[in-house]
């Protein structure tokens, strides 16, 4: 296609340069591969020519002003004026050979040659524009893209494995790392199950399936807990991570007032405000008590708060801690050393419990129940009346059948260590009878003398047969004086001292109690000493002692599941 | 002397400003810690209050902008306004902070915060421009507009038009070819930067083509005058030479004068540019941030 462009110059004078172009298009500007230079319109004006000398005119921005009005782009026709800024232009009948003719002349003024550009408005988007822009931006990424996946849980794991807006963007912050798991750490819907709804319990009992109420409900009134969310006590999304609350809230915001849940016709719980001497009740301890005549009818556990009168642990052992501990009354059986606690008490591997002390572990390398100084390996089985009494007739029917035994232990009966029993070579009846008489002498002997009725409380009947003579008290010691607490003594063993004994000994009084019955467990004051929340010390929150899912508790996904917490008693 | 927009009615909303920084923070000091039931967040009721003042003072922040489009226009009620859309502005920052206790992630939580970080800081500039940049425009304007400046531009471009046809067709070239290669303004970058990008096409001697070089400030071309000056051969060459010299040099003052204030001007708007758009943002990532805090409750 040719072009021409008629350029007037001078000042009214009528003289034009006339120039020849040839393309499929002809541009004009101030770029400076414009074919027609143009300074000061800084907008690629485009002109196609569309035969009989008419033409189309585009320009990159609205700088084509025709009838005052501007524009960016327009059809012309031979005989048609426009204006570009600081310059008038005219389409004219093109020449033979020509498909397009232009005459250009500049503005008088060249004031218009740089209108166009000092202008900021005419160069940026238009503020309205960006700010729509922007905001459904934020709307579509923020919001619209990521909901998709409320109502479509394939879209909504399509957005979560691609780069495109998930509602991961919705999380408020990071999960504790025992919920970095699978199913539950990228599917916000494993918890959030119902928009604009609170996470329900149903969703965490899913998967935390065997846990415990506080409280059995069974016992309590189901209605006045009904209002008790898992989210109320566990909330996830924070920084620093607590799935726990640890507040003291946490549980005086119930147990400050027990008797709104108090159980009609039993004692209601002591209040609880706080962890100090004035707000929190005296520890309650665990006693085992016999029932019927030497615990012939086993042992209760009645819980049990110090009063004024010390409390007396009603176990049947005679044992003292103090004469024990004496180094100078009792030592190590090989060493000589002295006893310390560790001695017989062996902690658990859960760092809080013993390892219960037996007879046959912890007391028979000295008590032992030998009873016959021929064989004094040979020893009385422990825990079995019968079996012992059945053991020394045996015995000693066997010594007294036996010619050649008999013969032998004569011969040195007169080394019977004096005061022990009488000699027995002065039977002269049947091996049976020698033997029975035998045997209950050395019972009269072990358990009225030695033997059982060191530790035991022995009773003795009256009646004549060997069997029902004697009544050994059983015994039973406490496993557990704070069932319901929680204390690790690991950490509070590891405290220094030059004695291992003293940090037990500061608890625990061993060593100047003569009596089995004294309870040695520390009470609430041992604990504040240091753990008084009103002294700022090593303050302790309640879940550090208290745990709040009871094993006694009503197991949760059926109490949850049932609608025993919307108020209905089981 | 004029009250000015920070010290508006003795610096009433910086009293107020103040005010709500502390009570902000006192808020913030009553949650969290070991005793509380959560840490410091969003999600406790302080952290409700906080982020439903910040919500209100952003949407109130907000109709304000819509409300007075103009600085520049003195009514007292309006520089009251502007005085509380700075203070206030200024200590949503902390209040929202506070809200979100320092909780940062990837989420429109944060996307919301930090669009907001972006506007109020924008603002700052925009109170930086507003205060400091008139009194330079109008020292340089010194009662001429850009129209006048334009005009008078115009006039000596003319003049030189005409003086330049009596100079040989070399001088002539360049003349015009300054004249029209001088740009001025340009995008909105550009004028920003206010950058002299004009240019001169030089004359090739004899044989050689012309070529174009810089001509920052007019400075190619004075010199160019200016070396002529002496070896002119006649009087009128040389009475034309100084004639184009010295429009040159009105031309170059003028020209200097009509960039810096296009950068003024631009610098004057162009963070609203920024600042409303940002803030269009800010108001839908606080609407997300609030549907989607109880959509996920």
């Amino acid at each position: 296609m040719y072009f021409l462009v008629r350029k007037l110059t001078g000042r009214g004078s009528g003289e034009a340069l006339e120039t020849e172009y040839q393309g499929d298009k002809l541009t004009l500007g101030a770029e400076p591969n414009a074919m027609v230079p143009l300074p000061g319109v800084e907008a690629d004006v485009t002109v196609l020519a569309e035969g009989g000398g008419g033409g189309r005119i585009t320009a990159r921005r609205p700088v084509i002003t025709v009838d005052g009005v501007a524009s960016r782009r327009a059809s012309l026709q031979p005989g048609d004026s426009f204006g570009l800024p600081g310059y008038a232009l005219e389409v004219i009948a093109p020449p033979q050979g020509f498909d397009f003719a232009l005459q250009l002349a500049t503005e008088g003024k060249p004031v218009s040659a740089f209108a166009g550009n000092v202008n900021l408005e005419e160069h940026t988007w238009s503020i309205r524009r960006s700010s729509w822009v922007l905001a459904l931006l934020v709307l579509a990424v923020a919001l619209v893209i990521p909901a998709l996946g409320l109502w479509r849980a394939d879209v909504a794991s399509t957005l979560r494995s691609t780069p495109l807006p998930d509602d991961g963007l919705w999380s408020s912050g990071p999960l504790v790392s025992a919920h970095q798991a699978a199913g539950v750490s990228q599917e916000c819907q494993a918890c959030h199950q119902t928009p604009f709804v609170m996470v329900e319990d149903a969703a965490c009992l899913d998967c935390h399936r065997g846990v415990n109420e506080h409280v059995d409900l069974a016992v309590h009134d189901a209605h006045a807990f009904s209002e008790v969310r898992c989210g109320a006590c566990h909330r996830e999304h924070n920084e620093p991570a607590m799935i726990t609350r640890r507040d003291k809230g946490l549980c005086v915001d119930c147990h400050a007032e027990p008797e709104t849940w108090a159980v009609a016709g039993e004692q209601t719980m002591a209040a609880v405000e706080a962890f100090t001497a004035a707000a929190h009740p005296e520890f309650q301890l665990a006693l085992l008590e016999p029932q019927g005549p030497g615990a012939a009818h086993g042992w209760e556990i009645n819980r049990q708060r110090p009063g004024a009168e010390p409390l007396r642990e009603q176990s049947n052992l005679k044992f003292t801690h103090e004469v024990h501990l004496d180094p100078a009354k009792v030592q190590h059986e090989g060493s000589g050393e002295a006893l310390e606690c560790a001695s017989c008490h062996t902690l658990k591997d859960d760092g809080e419990h013993f390892e219960p002390i037996t007879m046959d572990a912890h007391c028979r390398s000295c008590h032992g129940l030998s009873f016959d100084i021929f064989e004094p390996e040979l020893e009385l089985p422990h825990g079995d009346l019968r079996a012992a009494i059945v053991a020394m007739e045996a015995h000693f029917i066997r010594e007294f059948t036996d010619p050649e035994l008999r013969r032998q232990r004569a011969a040195e009966k007169p080394r019977r260590v004096p005061g022990k029993r009488d000699s027995a070579a002065s039977c002269e009846g049947s091996g049976l009878d020698c033997g029975r008489a035998e045997a209950l002498k050395e019972a009269q002997y072990q358990f009225a003398n030695t033997g059982c009725i060191t530790c035991h409380e022995v009773m003795e009947t009256g009646l004549e047969d060997i069997n029902d003579r004697w009544f050994v008290q059983p015994i039973r010691l406490t496993g557990d004086w704070y069932p319901h607490a929680r204390f690790d003594h690991t950490s509070h063993l590891s405290r220094a001292s030059d004695r291992p004994d003293e940090v037990c000994e500061s608890c625990h009084e061993a060593s100047v109690s003569d009596s089995a019955g004294d309870i040695l467990m520390p009470a609430r004051d041992d604990c504040l000493g240091c753990h008084a929340e009103d002294t700022g010390a090593a303050a302790l929150d309640c879940v550090s002692c208290h745990a709040f899912h009871q094993a006694t508790g009503t197991l949760s996904r059926v109490a949850r599941d049932s609608a025993i917490l919307q108020g209905e008693k089981p | 002397m004029r009250e000015s927009l920070l010290g508006w009615h003795h610096y009433r909303y910086l009293k107020w400003a103040l005010a709500l920084l502390v009570i902000s923070v006192v808020l913030y000091a009553t949650q969290g810690g070991s005793g509380a039931a959560q840490p410091a967040n969003g999600g406790t009721w302080q952290g409700y209050v906080l982020g439903t003042v910040g919500a209100l003072l952003i949407v109130w922040l907000s109709a304000l902008g819509i409300r007075k489009r103009s600085y520049r226009s003195n009514a007292g009620t309006v520089q009251g306004w502007a005085s509380a859309h700075v203070y206030l502005g200024t200590i949503l920052l902390v209040v929202a902070t506070l809200h979100c206790a320092l909780q940062f992630g990837i989420n429109v939580h944060t996307l919301a915060y930090v669009l907001m970080c972006a506007v109020i800081f924008s603002g700052f500039f925009g109170l930086y421009a507003y205060l400091h940049l008139p009194g330079r425009l109008a020292a340089l304007e010194s009662g001429v507009d850009q129209q006048g400046r334009l005009e008078e531009l115009a006039k000596v471009d003319g003049r030189i038009r005409d003086a330049s046809e009596r100079c040989d067709a070399n001088l002539q070239s360049l003349v015009i070819s300054a004249l029209e290669l001088t740009r001025v303004g340009g995008s909105a970058w550009q004028q920003l930067l206010a950058r002299d990008r004009s240019r001169v096409m030089i004359p090739g001697a004899d044989d050689q083509k012309s070529r174009a070089a810089s001509n920052t400030e007019q400075e190619v071309v004075l010199r160019h005058l200016a070396a002529r000056i002496p070896d002119a051969r006649k009087q009128s060459e040389a009475e034309v030479l100084n004639e184009l010299l010295a429009l040159f040099g009105r031309r170059q003052v003028l020209l200097h004068q009509l960039r810096r204030e296009v950068q003024l001007r631009g610098l004057l708007k162009i963070w609203l540019y920024v600042h409303i758009p940002l803030t269009a943002g800010l108001l839908v990532a606080l609407l997300v941030h609030i549907v989607v805090v109880f959509l996920y409750w």
